[in-house]
């Protein structure tokens, strides 16, 4: 009996009740109103945070394209450059055509005999 | 209060109702309709490969040219501005007038036309006129090679030679690709870079450009001074069959090839080395040889007897350009008696003939990668009638390309093995069979070697100076096509290969119709001779008996002397033994000469004359006999 008695005696007493009184139901209100609003002003933060972003990385990505598009345009003017000149050396290579500027130009001819000697 | 909230409310369903609808009920229309005005289709077309020669020197590429073209609905009438767009263009009027007039969406006004034409139209800034740029094909070395490459139509398709045949090979791929685009038109790559169209391959060919050049300048000449209406001309590695050159006359510029019914067309752009068979003539007496010594049904010293000129053969009669008595088969050869062949083919007989003739590749397509190639004639031995094995032996009554005919020589040029002539590089087998034995076939050079090398062959103008040649002439008579009989006209021809005892390239010169002398000695040796010289120093082949001959006298001009120079050259031709000769002072093809012809192993660095050498001069000499030469431009530096 004195086991239990002891027990009873340590039954915790509530010091705040769970509920508020009845008496201040507005104050309550108030207070989740509040809440929510908070959360509510924060949600829309982020959310215009995260257009604002998407705004912002689409506006990046047409940016990044544009300058894409200028460097193929510029790889391609470079590619025709170079084809251009690949052109021109070959045609300044020609055989023929050195073989006449070697002729008259510089007075050459073509090697007799005994003048090529090859190299071992 | 709740009136105006019930207002917002209902003007927020309104929005929410319009975004369902525009989002979901009319979406995809919507977004397709949209992708129509941002969203472009860019076709990515490649280039054409370049094609180069064996060195990797560009013979054909492709370069982006403007074409102008005009869209006549948004031109509409601008009629005051025709003149001067047709002056840019410098197109007549009356033209322009009827590409701008019509209804069509999009009309060409000019194609691939030179940059500073399509300036001047930018210039005129007309509404409707536009240019877009397109691949064109350009050949820098102009009609080098000309029947080998072929040429390209405007739309870039390959019409004739290697550009027609590996067109696919060489046209490439062309894909779309999707982006997007912006107000201007102008495109933005949201999505990445696009990956390039499948480029044309790039073709390398067997052919040597300065070999090329040699060939075809030595042809076009030696066409020249025989007057002659054509000719074709061959080299060939007989040992792999590459194809080093390959030259005809007429010729054309694959540029500007021109159109079909202009005059003259076929014949320039025609490739007679491969679609024209011709009657082989005498050159067909080393193949008769061939067969008849691999049967050993002769021997070089056989000797028959020539009838002096005149043979009966049935009802026919055979006749010899010079009259002759008794020869030995290798002068039979030599002297090119055609009632000799006769005699000899009637020993190997017509089914070993014609077995052998098969062998050689006669009366078949040698399977070169170029369209339009001919088999020749050679009929079933089954439809030869007497005369047929008789006139085969000194090669009459059958047809043959000179491909075939060069391919032929090569067979004998290479020891007996018959390869397959081909232009482009790659990893292949060129050898089709074994057609003679290697003993066969250095018993026919030699018949060959002395058909040029010997006083009274008939090839003595191919001979050179430095190397020994091995060939056959030839003269053939050409066959009239309207009366299907033998005309006035003939084909003079030397095939032959050098140097004869290590063959480094088979050259086949075909002269058409020659004006002079109808002689194949005549008219095709002395250009056989010009472009065996030429392509032997092209391809570094050192004479046999060059540095003895240049040790006892040094040929070639003289080396300028200072008078330091004197003295080091004297002393360099002074005897030497047993110590270090001096080269200082000599020319690097003085010294280099004279090095070798010691004996030395040289190794050379800098131009100009030699300033320093190791060992010096003087030292004494060691077995190993290993020079080193510092050559320096300026003489005066030289120290003995």
């Amino acid at each position: 009996m004195s086991r239990s008695a002891g027990a009873a005696a340590r039954v915790l007493t509530v010091r705040r009740p769970l509920a508020r009184p009845a008496a201040r139901p507005a104050r309550l209100l108030r207070a989740m109103r509040g809440w929510l609003v908070r959360r509510a002003l924060g949600l829309g933060a982020v959310l215009v945070g995260l257009c604002l972003l998407q705004v912002w990385l689409r506006l990046q990505v047409t940016h990044v394209g544009y300058e894409l598009s200028a460097a193929r345009d510029m790889q391609l003017r470079l590619e025709h450059e170079h084809r251009e000149l690949e052109v021109e050396l070959a045609t300044l290579r020609d055989p023929g055509r050195l073989g006449d500027l070697a002729r008259r130009r510089l007075g050459m001819q073509e090697p007799g005999k005994g003048q090529v000697v090859i190299l071992r | 209060m709740l009136a105006v909230a019930g207002v917002f409310a209902g003007l927020l369903a309104l929005i929410v109702l319009r975004a369902v609808d525009l989002t979901v009920l009319r979406g995809p229309e919507l977004a397709r309709l949209a992708a129509l005005q941002h969203r472009a289709r860019i076709e990515l077309t490649p280039h054409r490969g370049p094609i180069v020669d064996r060195h990797g020197e560009a013979l054909a590429l492709s370069v982006d040219v403007p074409s102008v073209y005009v869209r006549p609905r948004e031109f509409g009438r601008q009629d005051a501005r025709l003149a001067a767009l047709a002056a840019a263009l410098h197109l007549p009027l009356r033209a322009v007038r009827g590409k701008a007039a019509g209804t069509q969406g999009f009309v060409w006004l000019k194609r691939q036309v030179p940059p500073h034409e399509a300036e001047a139209v930018a210039r005129l800034g007309l509404k409707g006129v536009y240019t877009v740029r397109e691949g064109r094909r350009f050949y820098p070395h102009n009609g080098l090679a000309a029947h080998v490459l072929g040429f390209v139509g405007v739309d870039s398709q390959g019409l004739e030679g290697l550009e027609r045949r590996l067109d696919p090979v060489i046209r490439g791929q062309s894909h779309d690709i999707e982006a997007d685009r912006d107000g201007r038109r102008q495109v933005i790559f949201t999505a990445g870079v696009p990956a390039p169209p499948a480029q044309g391959s790039r073709v390398e060919l067997t052919i040597d450009a300065g070999i090329q050049d040699v060939t075809e300048r030595e042809l076009a000449a030696g066409v020249a001074a025989a007057k002659a209406a054509g000719g074709a001309a061959l080299v060939l590695d007989p040992s792999t069959g590459e194809v080093l050159a390959l030259a005809n006359v007429p010729t054309f510029d694959p540029n500007q090839p021109g159109r079909r019914h202009d005059r003259g067309w076929r014949d320039r752009v025609r490739n007679r080395a491969i679609t024209d068979p011709y009657e082989p003539g005498s050159t067909f007496k080393a193949i008769l040889a061939a067969a008849a010594i691999e049967e050993r049904v002769v021997k070089p010293t056989d000797m028959f007897f020539c009838e002096n000129g005149r043979y009966q053969v049935g009802r026919w009669r055979i006749h010899d350009a010079h009259r002759h008595g008794w020869l030995s088969f290798a002068q039979v050869i030599q002297y090119s008696s055609n009632i000799g062949a006769t005699k000899v083919a009637e020993r190997l007989g017509a089914e070993r003939y014609y077995r052998y003739l098969r062998a050689f590749g006669f009366g078949a397509r040698t399977g070169i990668e170029l369209p339009g190639e001919t088999p020749g004639i050679l009929r079933p031995v089954e439809r030869w009638a007497r005369i047929d094995l008789a006139t085969h032996s000194f090669g009459q009554g059958v047809s043959v390309t000179p491909l075939q005919m060069a391919a032929a020589f090569a067979a004998i040029a290479n020891g007996g093995l018959l390869v397959r002539p081909y232009l482009v590089r790659r990893v292949l087998t060129p050898v089709v069979r074994r057609v003679v034995s290697a003993r066969t076939a250095a018993t026919v050079t030699e018949l060959l070697r002395r058909a040029v090398e010997e006083k009274g062959g008939t090839g003595e103008k191919a001979r050179l100076d430095d190397f020994p040649v091995a060939g056959k002439t030839g003269t053939a008579q050409k066959v009239n096509l309207h009366t299907g009989t033998y005309s006035s006209k003939r084909i003079g021809s030397f095939v032959g290969f050098v140097p004869a005892d290590r063959p480094r390239v088979v050259i086949l010169v075909l002269i058409d119709e020659p004006g002079v002398s109808s002689y194949g000695g005549v008219v095709a040796a002395p250009v056989f001779r010009a472009i065996a010289g030429t392509v032997l120093k092209r391809l570094g082949v050192e004479s046999p008996a060059l540095p003895l001959r240049m040790a006892s006298a040094p040929a070639g001009p003289a080396p300028r002397k200072t008078p330091a120079l004197a003295r080091s050259a004297r002393t360099a031709a002074a005897p030497a033994e047993p110590s270090t000769p001096s080269f200082l002072g000599l020319s690097r093809r003085e010294a280099l000469t004279r090095a070798y012809a010691a004996g030395w192993d040289v190794q050379v660095s800098g131009v100009g004359y030699v300033s320093e050498q190791s060992p010096p001069p003087g030292a004494p000499l060691v077995p190993e006999r290993r020079l080193a030469l510092r050559l320096v431009p300026d003489p005066g530096t030289a120290s003995p």
